[in-house]
């Protein structure tokens, strides 16, 4: 090579490291949208970081939720939390096992008599918030953390603003990644979730709604088999407007007689009972908590929740009139610590939670309930509420 | 003319080459094992598919890259057939580029040939009623339940970025070939690949205000200087099509460009070091 084209060779590095710099300089801003770990907040071993580092994160993420399939088969919920925070680092937009871990999360983690333990609801909400704000665009984890607020947490107001989301939002086709409509359930639990909150002509409305979005669907999938979800929809209308209809001539008042117990029975093991005269099927639900509880509040994700806190919840079934469980935590002391000195225990009755043939004698929203001890009205809501203050001595 | 000839050679003597083709059977079966979760949601499968596919055939393409770019040249010196072919009418940057032309080649149909394994993977797992009445021999079935999927020029998309990616190492082990051993040069090749890998921690480093002024300078030379293969991970994107993607094709042709300038650059480096070097 001679010493001309040498030296050109030479001189032709120089503006080829400049375009190459140049580049990169575009690229590095356009890359981060690609590129995910957005919303997270976690400190990651290692052993992790190695296969992200040659752009294999997805791989691993993919292959870690295979292995939090086989811990959830074989029963080992805690090791599913841990895999689900590590997998929604490397992949966020891996949107069923936020929905996942979730679950777990408010429902899994339960004590010897199948409560579950309620300090996860808030590090479950989180987790939901943190997949949301990772994936806003889609209607998915919208209507699962409302759903985990309609059926769980029994946070209608909160559940219909999630579902609204939800209810604005399309579906994407796994199979051909196009867009799609949403699924006619989402309208639907949308319409349940304000029946439930007792506001019963804006769940009117959302059926009517549903009726027009359905055929629609109908329309657009050219798929009559979807013709049934129209029907369905026509039905809850109409059974809706039935009950409305009856639910307004509730007269006279029903006296529910209600009275709650509480009795030690040893350490850690006490009775409740009393008596509600509602039809057999109410649910009197039982709170037990340390009397200053609050519940935590987690601006990111984290399962490292204030084991000192105590919280108890569990639903008792009403029969001929009467309500009684044995209530023992003895082998449960991590989820219920019983580290405060005192406690709330509170029974109530909502109306709002009430099953159906139960709202057909006091209401919708308890206009037919009637009490002469514990009657309170909550937000328009006539309901039932008796709480006792206990020392932490006469509970062990 | 002559940079083609040895090219052509290259790719002759690379599909020869027994190890590479253990690694193409590998990649196809480690694409078709993501057919095997079928206990997961079917979503979670084609996700996982997606990730595991593309994934497979960058990292089978990485060994395929680094093991052909490392023994190129070294393999020609130490068996002496570098003396026959510089003894013809062959100048040495030609040679350089002819044996890099080869390997590109060469990795091209190997990612090819993946790419299509594991695009027919991804449409077989799309369309299982499809694929059921085929089984029933319902070929108007067939048909009609078929669904192209609309992901398919994603994923060759993301096939393309994995191939720019490949070429770029390819291009670096080539140009270290020039004047490093085999062993020296899988070192070098791999250690460039890694620093390349983690843009998004040198970029970040070179402007975090924690940083000692000197070691920032230092985290902006190796982001800006050494090839960055961290330009081609797009994949998740891609996984995640209901993820808006503003300006991903914008954003793959620059990377594109960027790693052909780049290949360029090694491959003049390479030249004028194996134009020095002594054989």
């Amino acid at each position: 090579m001679s010493v001309t084209a040498r030296r050109s060779l030479l001189a032709l590095l120089v503006p080829l490291f400049a375009v190459v710099v140049w580049l990169q300089v575009q690229l590095d801003p356009m890359r981060k949208r690609y590129q995910p770990g957005k919303v997270t907040n976690i400190e990651i071993g290692t052993q992790f970081v190695a296969a992200t580092l040659i752009g294999l994160k997805e791989v691993v993420a993919g292959l870690l939720w295979v292995r939090a399939d086989e811990f959830f088969h074989s029963g080992n919920y805690a090791a599913v939390i841990p895999i689900v925070r590590i997998v929604t680092w490397l992949d966020p937009h891996q949107i069923d096992v936020y929905d996942t871990g979730a679950w777990h999360l408010s429902y899994n983690f339960t004590d010897s008599q199948e409560r579950s333990d309620r300090r996860y609801i808030p590090p479950a909400q989180a987790l939901y918030s943190e997949g949301i704000a990772n994936n806003p665009d889609i209607y998915d984890l919208y209507f699962a953390q409302g759903w985990m607020n309609f059926h769980k947490v029994l946070d209608f107001k909160k559940a219909i603003e999630l579902f609204t989301e939800a209810n604005r939002r399309p579906a994407v086709d796994p199979a051909t990644g196009r867009r799609r409509m949403r699924p006619q359930f989402v309208g639907h639990t949308l319409a349940h979730a304000y029946r439930k909150d007792g506001q019963i002509d804006r769940a009117i409305e959302q059926w009517r709604q549903n009726i027009r979005d359905n055929e629609r669907y109908v329309r657009e999938s050219g798929d009559p088999g979807e013709q049934v979800m129209v029907d369905v929809a026509r039905n809850n209308l109409n059974q809706l407007l039935r009950e409305k209809e009856e639910r307004s001539r509730l007269k006279p008042l029903k006296d529910a007689k209600f009275e709650a117990q509480w009795q030690f029975l040893g350490p850690r093991k006490f009775r409740v009972f009393g008596t509600l005269d509602l039809p057999t099927g109410a649910r009197v639900r039982l709170v037990l908590r340390d009397k200053d509880f609050k519940e935590q509040q987690f601006q990111k994700f984290s399962w490292d929740i204030d084991t000192n806190q105590t919280i108890l919840i569990d639903d008792l079934y009403v029969k001929d009139g009467r309500f009684s469980r044995t209530i023992d935590i003895e082998r449960d002391v991590t989820i219920y610590p019983l580290k405060a000195e005192e406690y709330v225990m509170t029974f109530t009755f909502n109306p709002l939670t009430a099953p159906d043939f139960v709202q057909d004698v006091i209401g919708f929203k308890g206009e037919g309930l009637a009490d002469q001890k514990y009657l309170v009205v909550r937000n328009g809501v006539r309901m039932l509420e008796k709480s006792f203050i206990i020392k932490r001595n006469q509970l062990l | 003319m002559t940079a083609w000839v040895i090219a052509r050679n290259t790719f002759g003597e690379a599909i020869r080459k027994k190890i590479l083709n253990v690694f193409l059977i590998l990649a196809l079966g480690s694409v078709l094992i993501s057919l095997t979760f079928t206990f997961l949601e079917f979503r979670q499968q084609v996700v996982i598919l997606k990730s595991f596919g593309l994934g497979m055939v960058q990292f089978w393409g990485l060994f395929i890259a680094i093991i052909m770019g490392i023994s190129l040249i070294p393999a020609d010196i130490e068996q002496r057939t570098i003396y026959t072919i510089l003894s013809k009418p062959v100048k040495r940057y030609e040679y350089v580029l002819g044996r890099f032309l080869g390997g590109a080649i060469t990795l091209a149909v190997n990612v090819a040939l993946m790419g299509a394994a594991f695009l027919v993977v991804f449409l077989l797992k799309v369309n299982t009623r499809a694929l059921e009445s085929l089984a029933s021999l319902d070929f108007g079935a067939f048909w009609t339940s078929w669904v192209w999927s609309g992901e398919v020029p994603g994923l060759i998309g993301g096939i393309a970025m994995v191939y720019m990616k490949l070429l770029l190492l390819l291009a670096v082990a080539v140009c270290f070939s020039t004047f490093a051993t085999v062993t020296v040069n899988f070192f070098l090749s791999s250690a460039v690949f890694i620093a390349g890998s983690i843009s998004s921690v040198t970029e970040a480093m070179s402007k975090s205000p924690n940083t000692p002024i000197v070691l920032r300078w230092l985290y902006a030379a190796v982001h800006y200087l050494v090839p960055n293969f961290g330009n081609y991970d797009v994949q998740n994107p891609i996984i995640h099509p209901e993820v808006p993607a503003a300006d991903l094709p914008l954003y793959m042709w620059k990377a594109v460009f960027y790693g052909l300038a780049y290949t360029i650059i090694l491959l003049v480096v390479g030249v004028l070091v194996f134009e020095r070097k002594e054989v």
